[in-house]
């Protein structure tokens, strides 16, 4: 319910208050019930009091009416004046007729004219009313016998309630009055008594408030009563047991843990401590690491630097290098021609044969360390195309017949199973491998001969190996010996270096050629009987690539030897007629390239650089003179290099095929001189039949072959 | 005419008037004199039981006697019709006067004529006799009623009398009564105006 005001009151305020409304409630239904039941029972008494008149008069009246004694019956109705509720009284004769009447003094009332003549009585608002019959009297016997009565007229009387209202004032003042001292007495009970059921729970009260305002937990609430209060105390006893337990507990772990917390703050201060110097040899070591980092970064910068540089020192010394051996190679050629020609004596032609020879030697030395060096740089790249592994076998072949022949060793070429029409790979670099293995085969072998056999290693996939077993029935190798074989610079042994000769070079370059080319080299060998070195390498995609039974291998070969035949053919007198600029700075290159050129039936023109070939076409045409054919353009010169003298060129309009030359053979030169507008190139040292062929397809507009150029870094 | 006759007339006059303009608002028309004693006649029985041995048979009718000149003509018969007190009727029953030296016969009759009434109403003729009425009466259960003046007094049980206004009013010897067993109710003694409790010693 909801009375905030009374919540608000005190506990005894509250006890007080309610047991004065309960008794205040019960008094007064009490009292009302009371007053109302005697009201009521008045009323009844009044009722029957008044019947027991009314019958009583109408007995005595009866004479009165019968004889209709007026006077008579007056004066029995007079006899009523003692009863003060009676105010007046009538009798009626049978027939209704008014006999007699009273009228107590002081009133006046009209007689109703007509009497009820049923037995009835009707309480007004002021009055009570009876009509009462007048009977006969009739004897005990008569009314044993019931004998009717005969009515012989009626009585009338009037009464007042006034005292009956009187009487209920009264009794409602008396109820009141007792109510309001019972409630006096009740409130005063209350009062004195309250304390009984409030001292108990006023004791708890404030033996809470003691404990939580002094915190002491080892006060106890007295237990004043056996009751529930009782049973409060006890349960307010047994908490503040628990909570003083469980205050001390947590004193003791407060102590606990404040004595942790001093060892965890010396423990932490010690660890910051720790920590701080560790943050500043951390930022020392920051500090060391950064200037170390600065420093890599420096190092980097120049490794990097000095790795273009080494790039740059391994295109330039390629050029360097190979130029000059060119010129002598290509030179001693020219003398060799002119001494031929010349008819001169066959100990000048030794001599000149001498320092070919030589010569050539010397290149393949030169060859062999500038490969390995952009091995070890790195900058060794492979080329990938399509080309026909018999075609480059029996070139092999027919290259290192001339040698086996004068080491009186047989030399044949084998296939086992049916070989691939073309795969995807590196040409030059497998004849590479090929001539360097056939080569040390030869060197090693004094008696019987050397197979190659050419074989497909069955694979699952696409892509395949295609392995070539170079046989040989030399020393033989034993394991140890197979183990160093692959090192720079061993040969199996020091003996055998002498007898054989050779740099040792050449199985490591193999090796790391045959592993660019996706496969590797194995030796298998028994000690005098021979060897069998086998390079596998990776044949590429195979879907579409026709397998070429052995026997159609021959048919095959030839075909395309026919084929590159002609080119050779073309490139050897299809050069007539031709008209060529070439742009190359050193003279003796001039010279050579001019003389291959001349020996090809070509007209050709030298400039020495860049600037002055530019202005030579230029010229050409605005002097309408015959324009060239195709502009053999090197590389490297001075003030103008080929690259910007090709872009000139081409800014300027003109269209004339340009081949370059140029001694780097490395990534991204093949591009660099697409962009530059070369429609060829052709590396140094020069073969002429690669020259010549690279001009006739740059004329008739031949698109290069597919290349593929890739940048792999030797393993 | 002299004056006492003028006089005589208008009196005559005025009582008549008197009589005839009854100043009784609400009232029932006035009945005469004789219709009120034998009303009273009827009426009286209700209020007066006689013992068992009066009536020879619970329908036996009350027996209203009237000895000597009877005043009542038809009234009495009329007014009995239909009446019933004590779930008897009433039977008039008139008597001769008695003469004044009897035969023995004649005493006889009479007295078992007087016997057999319950009521009996002594007219006023019999004034001379009353005494030897009533003796015949005494000590039976009948209720001597009569118009006589001083006839309560003189030993009858109710006397009556018609006062100015016509209404009935009367005398009661309860003496005279309970001497011959006869009840008289209360509220009937009540209703008289005087009441003689001797019974004069004849």
């Amino acid at each position: 319910m909801r009375f905030p005001r009374f919540h608000r009151l005190p506990f005894r305020k509250k006890l007080t208050v309610l047991v004065t409304t309960a008794t205040a409630i019960a008094l007064v239904l009490v009292g009302a019930a009371v007053v109302a039941f005697d009201y009521f029972e008045m009323r009844r008494d009044m009722l029957r009091d008044a019947s027991t008149q009314a019958q009583m008069t109408s007995g005595r009246s009866s004479v009165a009416v019968e004889l209709q004694m007026d006077d008579a019956a007056a004066g029995i109705l007079a006899d009523l004046e003692p009863d003060d509720d009676l105010i007046a009284a009538a009798a009626y004769t049978d027939d209704g007729t008014f006999l007699a009447g009273y009228v107590r003094d002081g009133h006046t009332v009209e007689f109703p004219t007509t009497p009820k003549t049923a037995p009835q009585h009707r309480f007004e608002r002021t009055r009570l009313v009876l009509f009462h019959p007048i009977f006969q009297p009739l004897s005990e016997a008569e009314r044993q016998l019931g004998v009717e009565k005969t009515q012989v007229g009626t009585l009338y009387l009037r009464y007042d309630l006034g005292g009956l209202y009187r009487h209920l004032a009264l009794g409602i003042v008396v109820v009141i009055t007792a109510i309001m001292v019972s409630l006096l007495v009740s409130l005063l009970l209350t009062g004195h008594l309250q304390h009984v059921l409030v001292q108990p729970v006023r004791h708890l009260a404030l033996v809470a408030r003691r404990v939580s305002d002094e915190k002491d937990y080892a006060l106890r609430a007295g237990k004043l009563t056996d009751d529930e209060l009782g049973d409060l105390t006890d349960s307010f006893n047994q908490m503040l047991s628990e909570i003083q337990a469980r205050d001390a507990q947590l004193k003791q772990h407060r102590d606990d843990l404040e004595a942790r917390i001093k060892e965890r703050t010396g423990d932490l201060e010690r660890a910051m401590v720790a920590a701080e110097t560790a943050e500043s040899m951390l930022a020392e070591y920051a500090g060391k690491l950064e200037r170390r980092n600065a420093a890599l970064q420096e190092a980097r910068a120049s490794a990097e630097l000095a790795n273009n540089a080494k790039s740059d020192f391994l295109a330039n010394m390629s050029h360097e290098i190979r130029s000059p051996m060119t010129a002598i190679l290509g030179y001693a050629d020219l003398l060799h021609d002119e001494e031929v020609r010349a008819g001169a004596p066959a100990s000048r032609l030794d001599a000149i044969e001498t320092i070919r020879r030589n010569g050539s030697h010397l290149l393949s030395i030169i060859n062999d360390i500038l490969d390995l060096s952009k091995f070890e740089a790195g900058k060794m790249t492979i080329e990938r195309v399509r080309c026909s592994p018999g075609q480059i076998a029996a070139e092999v072949v027919d290259l290192m017949r001339v040698r086996a022949d004068a080491s009186g060793l047989r030399l044949d070429l084998r296939y086992d199973g049916s070989i691939p029409e073309t795969i995807e790979t590196d040409p030059t670099r497998l004849r590479q491998i090929l001539v360097n293995l056939i080569g040390n085969a030869i060197k090693f072998t004094e008696r019987g001969g050397i197979s190659l056999v050419v074989r497909l290693e069955p694979e699952a996939g696409e892509a395949g190996h295609l392995a070539f077993d170079v046989v040989d029935t030399g020393i033989g190798l034993d394991q140890d010996r197979i183990a160093e074989l692959f090192e720079p610079f061993t040969q199996g042994d020091e003996s055998t270096a002498r007898r054989f000769g050779g740099t040792g070079l050449g199985l490591t370059i193999s090796r790391r050629f045959a592993t660019m080319l996706g496969g590797d080299i194995a030796v298998e060998s028994t000690p005098g009987r021979g060897c069998v070195f086998t390079v596998a390498i990776a044949t590429g995609p195979l879907d579409g690539v026709p397998l070429l039974p052995p026997e159609d291998m021959a048919d095959h070969v030839r075909a395309r030897r026919d084929r590159d035949g002609d080119r050779a053919a073309e490139g050897a007198g299809a050069l007539a007629g031709v008209r060529v600029l070439l742009a190359e700075d050193t003279p003796d290159n001039q010279r050579l390239i001019s003389h291959h050129l001349e020996n090809a039936g070509a007209e050709v023109e030298i400039v020495g650089d860049g600037r002055a070939a530019i202005d030579r076409v230029v010229a050409v045409k605005k002097e309408g003179e015959r324009p060239f054919d195709v502009i053999l353009m090197d590389m490297q010169m001075p003030e103008v290099d080929g690259y910007a003298a090709s872009s000139r060129l081409r800014e300027l309009g003109h269209v004339t095929p340009i081949v370059a030359l140029t001694a780097h053979a490395m990534q991204g030169d093949r591009e660099r001189c697409l962009a530059a507008g070369m429609n060829g190139y052709v590396t140094k040292p020069i073969d002429p039949m690669v020259m010549f062929g690279e001009i006739a397809r740059t004329i008739a507009g031949h698109p290069l072959p597919d290349h593929e150029a890739i940048a792999t870094t030797s393993p | 005419m002299s004056h006492g006759v003028t006089a005589w007339l208008l009196a005559a006059c005025i009582m008549l008037l008197a009589t005839g303009a009854a100043p009784a608002p609400q009232k029932k028309k006035t009945a005469s004199e004789v219709e009120v004693k034998a009303a009273f006649l009827v009426t009286v029985a209700g209020y007066v039981s006689w013992p068992d041995s009066a009536f020879a048979s619970k329908t036996d009718p009350i027996v209203i006697g009237v000895i000597g000149k009877d005043p009542f003509g038809k009234v009495l018969d009329t007014l009995i019709v239909k009446q019933e007190r004590h779930g008897r009727s009433f039977r008039i029953l008139r008597l001769r006067a008695l003469p004044e030296k009897p035969t023995p016969e004649q005493e006889a009759a009479a007295d078992a004529a007087i016997r057999s009434c319950h009521v009996l109403f002594v007219c006023s003729s019999e004034k001379k006799r009353l005494d030897r009425t009533l003796a015949l009466t005494r000590n039976r259960p009948i209720l001597t009623v009569s118009d006589l003046s001083g006839f309560a007094r003189d030993g009858g049980m109710i006397g009556l009398r018609i006062d100015r206004r016509r209404k009935i009013a009367f005398e009661m010897n309860v003496a005279s009564a309970r001497l011959c067993a006869i009840r008289v109710s209360p509220d009937l003694l009540n209703m008289a105006e005087r009441t003689y409790t001797k019974v004069k010693n004849r």
